[in-house]
């Protein structure tokens, strides 16, 4: 069922047993779990099923620290969130992402790979992904041209993906969640308050809002925030009627590690001969590919972070505009043009190279997207300016460290190595990773569009905002849905692990409120 | 122009600008193996060899003379000198050499390039040569 909460009376009282904050990757995955269940749902989404520029504008905010897409646009605010413009690229986390490395400070999960990887599998429809499988032997055998390089997998080995089509929930989920007769789906409900009851042990209620001047509440018996990286934080700290520092925040957690995927060409790969590089490529039909990763023995050896490379041609790489320059505006339908304009002329090529020899194109750039360590300074504080809706806005600085660029040398190093000893080749690093004295990253360093931390997953309340069971700390029915619960990123693309983690989160709920997954 | 003037001259650049292209890129590589690292030859203009050697004489000064250069790209993997005239011989000593410091990871940064120490001295030789 879908009401606008613009059309309701003012100062609604809306009621239900699961109240869904939130409508994008994570928020419908669990909504849809619960479709036809004797639950009441209360599905939250602060837009509408199409863009609307006012209510995008209240993700507008300030950056600090390292040059970073606007705010504004970085997310999408409306009926579908993000995967309204997302790439649809889908990996899955490694085991040793999950780990405590002595290496990495603030590293660690409280759950191991294995506790998610059952739903990674049911993640794999509702994305519309291939089959369950991601090794490269099995993609082998269905495609014998994809032949990988002949490293040594104890040091670079081919991580494989798949592509989501990409699968824009929006569209995809709509009818399944307005016709589910328990979802009770409410656009233009903008959560701008979360109220406690006095001794904050659990929540009383939520506030939503919008530009109709209509305001509610939503009662129910548990609440999942499910917006973003970003806007979940947001919400908790602005949410200090009892708790004077924020829901959730006792241990000054929320909001801090903010992480993305920090993405730059790195290097430039020469090879000699025509090596196949199928598995390696990306167009517009590419289902399944490979990216050279590091392996986990040399992540250890070296004391570094995880991280990948993909290939481009050379000559479209030196064209390319990094991410941070080609999406630099504010309105996202703006950014997005300009970034698919920047990109069609890359790949334009002159008349001159045209004629080229082919060998000339054996030249790719290295393109490193790595997991940045958790930095406490990286991280979303609230500023003074309020929203329309009367919510303060945030600023966001996003914050590196030294090991990240350690990384990313070591990575291309190690390809070096691997390219020279294979004999088919040899690898130059750019110059931002010649001097080791300067551990900044250049300010053409982009992101993948990946929001991650911010209320971090850890057993200890001390050292986390929410538990294993993404459950907020202290708070009885209160949790956290999403990319912001990642303690660590991986070197993944964060979507699959959203709805993996959403998926485990569902059934934690399921449990308790002692439903059968059948019913 | 007449269409078959022009299919004419459209082949010509179309064969052309490539031959002249390889002919211009690789007309400096000279055929000594001591002081062409054939690999990367492959890759960089001689301008950019030059600026390699330069480069590694700076980072290693002992190794900044021809003739030491020359006598440790002369002796192979098992410490035994080798005669610069039997080009053959020399050529496939450096080849195994360049291997084996790539599998050792005996590998060096030059300019931004994953080189070996042996290929680097191929470079700072090239420099110390080739006016």
């Amino acid at each position: 069922m879908h009401i606008d909460a613009r059309e309701i009376d003012n100062k609604s009282l809306i009621e239900g047993d699961i109240c869904i904050i939130g409508a994008g990757a994570a928020g419908i995955t669990m909504a849809l779990e619960w479709a036809n269940t004797p639950y009441k749902v209360i599905l939250l989404e602060g837009g509408g099923f199409d863009y609307d520029e006012k209510v995008q504008d209240l993700y507008d905010g300030k950056l600090t620290g390292q040059p970073y897409y606007p705010m504004k646009s970085s997310r999408l605010h409306y009926f579908g969130g993000t995967t309204g413009h997302w790439g649809g690229m889908c990996s899955t986390f490694d085991d040793i992402d999950f780990e405590k490395r002595d290496w990495v400070e603030h590293s660690g999960w409280p759950i191991k790979r294995g506790d998610i990887y059952p739903f990674y599998e049911r993640a794999h429809p509702i994305l519309d992904l291939g089959p369950f499988e991601w090794s490269l032997e099995y993609w082998q055998k269905q495609h014998p041209e994809f032949i990988p390089f002949p490293f040594d997998k104890k040091v670079i080995w081919s991580k494989m993906w798949q592509f989501s089509p990409p699968t824009r929930f929006g569209k995809k989920y709509k009818d399944a969640i307005v016709n589910a007769k328990n979802i009770y789906l409410y656009t233009y409900a903008n959560v701008v308050n979360i109220e406690a009851t006095n001794n904050v042990a659990s929540v009383k209620e939520v506030t939503v809002k919008n530009y109709a001047k209509k305001e509610h509440t939503v009662r129910a018996r548990y609440f999942i925030m499910a917006c973003n990286s970003i806007q979940n934080a947001r919400v908790l700290l602005t949410s200090n009627t009892q708790a004077p520092k924020g829901l959730g925040n006792n241990y000054d957690n929320v909001g801090r590690y903010f992480m993305e995927h920090p993405e730059i060409q790195s290097g430039e790969l020469w090879l000699n001969n025509n090596h196949p590089l199928k598995l390696y490529k990306m167009s517009s039909g590419t289902k399944v590919r490979a990216e050279l990763a590091i392996s986990p023995e040399k992540q250890r050896e070296l004391k570094v972070l995880n991280g990948t490379v993909s290939l481009l041609e050379l000559d479209v790489a030196n064209r390319l505009a990094p991410g941070v320059v080609s999406w630099s505006q504010k309105d996202p339908r703006k950014s997005w043009d300009a970034f698919a304009k920047y990109g069609t002329k890359a790949y334009k090529k002159s008349l001159l190279e045209r004629f080229m020899p082919a060998k000339e194109q054996q030249a790719f750039g290295l393109y490193v997207r790595i997991e940045q360590q958790p930095n406490p300074n990286s991280r979303l504080t609230l500023m003074n300016e309020r929203d329309e809706l009367g919510v303060l806005r945030g600023t966001l600085n996003w914050a590196l460290s030294p090991i990240d660029k350690r990384t990313i040398k070591t990575l291309n190093q190690l390809i070096g190595q691997q390219v020279g000893a294979a004999g088919i080749g040899r690898v130059k690093l750019l110059d931002f990773l010649l001097d080791d004295s300067d551990t900044s990253m250049p300010n053409t360093t982009s992101g993948g569009w990946h929001h991650m931390g911010t209320t971090r997953m850890s057993d200890d309340p001390k050292t986390g905002v929410v538990d294993a069971n993404c459950k907020v700390h202290g708070i009885s029915n209160l949790y956290m849905a999403g990319a912001s619960c990642y303690p660590t990123g991986g070197a993944v693309n964060p979507t699959l692990t959203i709805v993996a983690l959403s998926l485990r989160l569902s059934d934690h709920l399921k449990e308790k409120i002692k439903i059968k997954e059948n019913v | 122009m007449k269409r078959r003037t022009f299919i004419i001259s459209a082949s010509t650049v179309a064969v052309g600008i490539p031959v002249a292209y390889y002919l211009t890129k690789h007309k400096w590589r000279t055929g000594n193996p001591l002081s062409m690292p054939d690999m990367l030859s492959n890759f960089c203009k001689e301008e950019e060899l030059k600026a390699m050697g330069i480069k590694y004489r700076e980072m290693v000064p002992a190794e900044s003379e021809k003739q030491k250069l020359t006598d440790l790209l002369l002796t192979d993997n098992n410490g035994k000198k080798i005669r610069a005239s039997n080009t053959s011989l020399v050529e496939t000593t450096i080849s195994d050499k360049i291997r084996g410091e790539f599998n050792t990871n005996n590998t060096i940064l030059v300019n931004g390039w994953v080189i070996t120490v042996t290929e680097a001295r191929q470079c700072a030789l090239f420099s110390l040569t080739k006016n």
